[in-house]
């Protein structure tokens, strides 16, 4: 499987948007136009099938139809977006990429290094003459592994036709939310819109302006989006569907969101850089229980702990052992509750916190400190203590100017009565900044 | 820091728990109230509170240091017993025996 169902539908829908990054507006039809001048560039500079490059650009549409491009090349991708400037070096050390093509706006600069590939994994597609994808995960529990997917098992899945929407590019090709967006868009004649920043002033804009219908995102920029007041002025009528995922939902910030948007459905999604995304369906807009499947996955419990398998998974880490079972299944880490089929996802198992043998899952506590008034961010953590092993440690930025003692007293009297004492934060600091990175994925601090 | 200081700050770190505690579970401010174990006001969670609570006083303070040592939890006589023994304890910490 290879773009060519995707030039199908770049034909049959000449005049479409496409892409709509800032006000520049790319049509079907121009953006077929932009791959065939990528293919014969690609001929040009004798890029050949199997060989490793890297791109270094944010969605545009340059970008997108050279990704297109390489695919169709039979190229094994590393899409390295400005999310992730501050490991290029290592990222492109670990791909071992032959090619360097930085893209922007109007300049492209190719670069070739003295990288010789020979990783196994490299070798199994190269066999199949298929394309490949390397993508890193964020490095939030420890360093950043490299994911190396089957190109064309990813395209397979979106060869079946589903919805045309308007959607919002929130995060970028180099990220398996990203990649998902993009391939959805593009496979069923959709328009993905790339916000200028990703800020909630400049993804508010980006709705109103070209009236998106789905916004995928994370909680936490879910929850900046309500804090900032950014979408008090702006019309977001066309917005039907709000989806989340990537970290666990507080309570508190679906409520808030509910209550904010009652006409705009919400989803929960479910995936990971190794498996892919999962097809999901949340119990109704205001519950935290999610079904997770689709045709190409198997799910199952062990330990309250859920493992997947995948056809469309990844081949496995270039810098990592295989993390499957003898079976093809994959571990998430995600410890969940069950009711039939539904799932609710707790919390990273890394992350729980032994209190004196007693669990705690950092959400839990920061949906119950983000109610209140003036807190702005609340990261929790875990932190050694002599006497209970571990205690619950939380950092929280706040709006208003108390200080730490004044803010302790109101903390404990707001947790008190909705979260046992064992949760209840014991360690608290005051920050400035707030706790997620690029993509908008809250960082709980490592003790 | 004197002992009458370190004791001042420990009675200080109690009516700073009190504040977020029920009227029925209010600690009496004394240097004689039993704080752990035997009659003692708290459970383990609100000992550790205070002793946290002590130690961010006194990073106040710029000074350093952790209530809970191996040593604290090894002695014969806990030093969490009551508010006296707590204040001899920090004393013991800060002078470095």
């Amino acid at each position: 499987m290879t773009v060519q169902f995707l030039l199908d539908k770049m034909s049959e829908l000449e005049t479409q948007e496409a892409v709509a990054v800032g006000n520049n507006i790319i049509t079907y039809g121009e953006l077929r136009e932009k791959y065939h001048n990528w293919l014969g560039w690609i001929a040009k500079e004798k890029i050949r099938p199997g060989e490793v490059v890297s791109i270094k650009s944010d969605y545009c549409a340059e970008s997108i139809s050279l990704f297109l491009a390489l695919t169709h090349n039979r190229n094994i991708i590393v899409p390295l977006s400005n999310d992730s400037k501050a490991h290029f070096e290592t990222f492109c050390e670990i791909a071992q990429n032959q090619y360097d093509i930085i893209v922007s706006e109007n300049d492209t600069q190719l670069i070739r290094t003295n990288n010789q590939p020979s990783h196994p994994l490299y070798d199994v597609l190269r066999e199949k003459n298929h394309p490949g994808l390397v993508l890193f995960s964020s490095g939030s529990t420890g360093k950043s592994k490299a994911i190396f997917h089957d190109l064309s098992q990813l395209l397979n899945k979106f060869t079946v036709p589903r919805k045309m929407m308007r959607t919002l590019a929130f995060l970028q090709f180099d990220h398996i939310g990203g990649v998902n967006t993009l391939l959805y868009t593009l496979a069923n004649g959709g328009t993905a819109v790339v916000p200028a920043h990703r800020t909630p002033e400049s993804v508010c804009l980006a709705i109103e302006k070209h009236k998106v219908e789905v916004l995928p995102t994370s909680p936490t920029f879910i929850n900046l989006l309500l804090l900032s007041g950014a979408a008090d002025n702006v019309d977001l009528s066309s917005l039907k569907l709000i989806t989340y995922g990537t970290e666990t939902m507080p309570d508190s910030t679906l409520t808030a969101i509910t209550t904010r948007f009652p006409q705009t459905k919400l989803l929960q999604t479910y995936g990971l850089s190794e498996v892919g995304i999962l097809r999901s369906k949340s119990r109704d807009s205001k519950s935290l229980w999610v079904k997770v499947g689709g045709a190409e996955f198997e799910t199952k419990i062990v330990d309250g702990r859920l493992w997947i398998k995948s056809e469309s998974a990844m081949l496995g880490y270039l810098n990592a052992p295989s993390p499957f079972d003898e079976d093809g299944f994959l571990d998430t880490g995600d410890q969940v509750e069950q009711d039939g089929e539904w799932l609710k996802i707790l919390g990273r198992q890394s992350e729980i916190i032994n209190v004196g043998g007693e669990k705690v899952y950092p959400a839990e506590v920061e949906s119950v400190v983000l109610e209140m008034p003036g807190v702005e961010d609340a990261a929790v953590y875990s932190s050694p203590h002599t006497i209970t092993g571990m205690i619950v440690a939380i950092e929280v930025k706040l709006s208003t100017d108390e200080t730490l003692t004044e803010f302790k007293v109101r903390l404990r009297r707001h947790c008190a009565g909705r979260l046992q004492a064992y949760k209840v934060p014991k360690k608290i600091s005051l920050i400035d900044n707030y706790t997620h990175n690029a993509r908008f994925k809250r960082m709980r601090k490592r003790s | 820091m004197t002992h009458n200081e370190i004791q001042s700050l420990v009675l200080a770190a109690i009516e700073l728990t009190n504040q977020s505690r029920e009227d029925a579970e209010q600690v009496p401010v004394s240097i004689d109230t039993p704080l752990f174990g035997k009659q003692g006001y708290l459970d383990s969670m609100g000992l550790v509170a205070l002793l946290i609570d002590i130690e961010d006083m006194l990073q106040d303070q710029d000074i350093n240091v952790s209530l809970s040592d191996e040593r604290a939890m090894s002695a014969a006589n806990s030093p969490f017993k009551n508010v006296s023994s707590l204040v001899e304890h920090i004393d013991h910490l800060l002078k470095g025996e």
